[in-house]
């Protein structure tokens, strides 16, 4: 009973104050005619409106709780039953929570520098996710996965450049790309124990920079590519000077040109694709591929006596890893027009991997706030420029002191609960 | 008329036994494991593997589940008719090809998945192929949906019979011993197989649990038309429930009958009790 209070008042109280705390930053300063303005009212409105979502949303898994039979899952009904039913509670929460991020740019307030860290946020929301698979639910170290948001970006820069390929095609290219290398490199490696692919991934990453400085006749060697092709919206272009063919944005919707609109736009393609990875990977994590992952994490013996053939699942994994970091890459060269090998360090792969550790190791909401806490921190840190990385590394360990399990603890779901739709029911 | 065809050869084939183990040896350098072992299990039937610790009990069953290569010798296991040779197969086809699962002696369960989870997947290859790789899953078809609750209720029912359905939203590693070997029985018939390897069940198990375990071994053979071999020290269950006992001694075959004959057998009593007898 207690247990359950503690989780209660968590989610009630907890989370809504978190959330704000992270977010007060940028709401308690407004840019005025005249000047910043503080307005110390702001954060209080975003910390009402959270706890009256999750009020809200409780009341209503309650009421579907006590509407819905409890008791029906022996016997055939069960089969009548949608397995992956989701409460509704949890459903309206969802939907609140998308709307309020699609209309975060739109809200007086919010000016160019907070939607630009939202979009880092977000690239290592989807960069998290990957990895995520990987060593959360795979149980697989990979430390060089920045090889392939490496091969991603450069993939699509290089193509879009030889051929002309477009942002939107560039997305499927460079996953598919990360996830060739990922089969070539993984083939060999998987078919032996796991603990060699942290090895061989180290390499792998410190290769690839390699070849990307010194193959300078293609990679443009330590300076870099430029000019590649921003993202337009079906042919409506954000730049101030459209190609030939292309319509600009600011014409078309006759007002002035400002380079908010693109970054506005950038926001909203990195959102809308974290919010499908997102959805994805919970589907996925119940279909016997996400199940079969983390058995294999559990116990690879006991998991090759049911039948699983282990390196197909591991390689499979690895490939589902490689092709996010594919598509964070091309996202992220389209967004900064120009990359360099300087942006594929192995200080990346272990942020990231910091990220998934500090999410809880496979939990997804875990790397959302990780990915939050990790890119906002040094954000907040700055005015602190000479201790930044001291206090860095001192909330980290203070996090996983306090919470070994880190942020997230992800609970096993209750598959016989969520086939009756009584998901989200509070154990008591 | 080929060979195949012939009436005698088919009766001889329906009466063949489930496995059939020939000629086995598993060498460890120069440790020799077992040794020139032939034995076999008829289906429907529980047979015993008895012997003191190191007589290659486990060693046998990890070349009959594929975790060992097999110095020398064949395995054969009899399935809808077809002989199938398990020295030629990989290890991840033990269970889907040739129909075996198997627990272990220090209990192998996934800790953090929780009991149904477990269970799920054993079903791992009907499931997988009813969300064809990911795709039927990711869109949830209506064949997938219906793939998958009937996947539900088999792993409902199996932790019924095994008495842990009150804790299917567990985590296994909560459970205790007694209920964690009861899940890797489970576990294990959910791959729905032909011979059951049952490596030390009821170790570690209070007389009230092993006395449960008995009654529910004993019926499983013709429920599930399945083989069990059981490697056991508590003799007690081993003479209660077995129709068939073989003993090993230094990776060998020192005796073989119904438990009664085996409890007379002299070879047998100095194997267990040392020269002295
Ligand atoms: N992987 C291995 N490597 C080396 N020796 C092994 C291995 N597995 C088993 N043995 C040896 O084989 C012998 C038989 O072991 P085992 O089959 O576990 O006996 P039992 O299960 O009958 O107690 C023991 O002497 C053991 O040390
Ligand atoms: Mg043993």
């Amino acid at each position: 009973m207690a247990m359950a209070c503690k989780s209660w008042l968590l989610r009630v109280i907890g989370w809504p104050l978190l959330l704000t705390l992270l977010a007060s930053p940028f709401l308690l300063l407004q840019m005025g005619a005249n000047g910043l303005v503080y307005r110390w009212y702001a954060p209080l409105w975003l910390l009402a409106a959270l706890v009256g979502g999750q009020l809200l949303s409780i009341a209503l898994q309650r009421l579907h709780v006590a509407l819905s039979d409890t008791k029906l899952w022996r016997g055939n009904r069960l089969r009548r039953l949608s397995p992956m039913a989701k409460g509704w509670g949890q459903r309206l929460g969802g939907m609140a929570l998308i709307l309020l991020l699609l209309a975060l740019p739109f809200l007086p307030g919010v000016g160019r520098y907070p939607i630009d860290l939202a979009t880092s946020v977000l690239i290592y929301v989807l960069l998290g996710l990957g990895l995520t698979i990987v060593v959360g639910w795979a149980g697989l170290l990979d430390l060089g996965y920045v090889a392939f948001y490496a091969l991603g970006a450069y993939g699509y820069a290089l193509a879009n450049q030889l051929w002309g390929l477009s942002f939107w095609w560039g997305l499927p290219f460079s996953a598919l790309i990360a996830a060739v290398a990922a089969l070539l490199v993984g083939l060999p490696v998987l078919r032996l124990r796991g603990d060699y692919l942290a090895i061989v991934t180290l390499g792998f990453a410190e290769m690839v920079r390699l070849v990307l400085i010194n193959w300078q006749s293609v990679t443009g060697g330590p300076a870099g590519l430029g000019g590649i092709a921003r993202p337009s919206l079906f042919g409506i272009s954000f730049s101030n000077s459209p190609n030939a063919g292309q319509i600009a944005f600011h014409e078309w919707l006759g007002v002035e040109f400002s380079t908010l609109q693109r970054i506005v736009f950038l926001y909203l393609i990195i959102l809308l694709l974290v919010g499908m990875v997102y959805g994805a990977l919970r589907r996925l994590r119940r279909l016997p591929l996400g199940l079969a992952w983390e058995a294999v994490r559990e116990d690879e013996v006991a998991a090759v006596s049911l039948g699983l053939n282990v390196t197909r699942l591991r390689l499979a994994a690895y490939m589902v890893g490689a092709s996010l970091a594919g598509i964070a890459g091309c996202f992220f060269a389209a967004r900064q027009g120009f990359i360099s090998p300087e942006s594929f360090t192995f200080n990346e792969s272990v942020l990231v991997l910091a990220v998934v550790v500090l999410g809880g190791l496979g939990s997804q909401a875990g790397v959302v706030l990780a990915a939050m806490l990790l890119v906002l921190l040094p954000e907040l840190l700055r005015d602190l420029a000479d201790y930044r990385l001291l206090l860095f590394g001192a909330a980290i360990v203070w996090v996983m002191v306090k919470r070994p399990g880190g942020l997230i603890r992800q609970p096993r779901p209750d598959l016989l609960a969520a086939a009756q739709g009584r998901v989200g029911e509070e154990a008591s | 008329m080929s060979l195949v065809d012939c009436p005698a050869v088919q009766a001889v084939t329906a009466a063949a036994p489930l496995l059939r183990v020939e000629h086995l040896t598993m060498r460890f350098g120069g440790l020799v494991a077992v040794n020139d072992l032939s034995l076999s299990a008829a289906a429907g039937q529980i047979t015993a593997v008895i012997g003191p610790n190191g007589a290659g009990k486990t060693t046998l069953f990890n070349c009959l589940t594929g975790f060992y290569r097999p110095s020398a010798g064949q395995l054969w296991l009899q399935r809808d008719g077809q002989p199938i040779p398990l020295h030629r197969l990989h290890r991840h086809q033990f269970a889907a090809r040739a129909g075996i699962a198997r627990t272990f002696q220090n209990i192998r369960l996934f800790g953090q998945l929780s009991v149904l989870e477990n269970v799920l997947v054993g079903l791992h290859r009907p499931l997988m192929r009813a969300s064809l790789g990911c795709v039927a899953g990711m869109l949830r078809l209506k064949s997938f949906r219906r793939a998958y609750a009937d996947g539900l209720m088999t792993a409902v029912q199996l932790l019924e019979e095994v008495d842990l359905l009150a804790d299917a939203a567990r985590p296994a590693e909560e459970l205790s011993y007694g209920a964690q070997r009861r899940l890797e029985i489970a576990r294990a018939l959910a791959t729905n197989p032909r011979l059951l390897c049952l490596d030390e069940p009821a170790a570690g198990l209070n007389p009230s649990e092993g006395k449960a375990l008995a009654s529910y071994l004993r019926a499983l053979p013709t429920r599930r038309q399945l083989g069990i071999l059981l490697i056991e020290h508590d003799m007690g269950l081993v003479m209660g429930i077995s129709d068939q006992v073989i003993v090993l001694d230094h990776g060998q075959k020192i005796a073989e009958g119904t438990p009664a004959a085996v409890q007379q057998n002299p070879a047998v009593i100095k194997a267990y009790l040392g020269e002295a007898v």
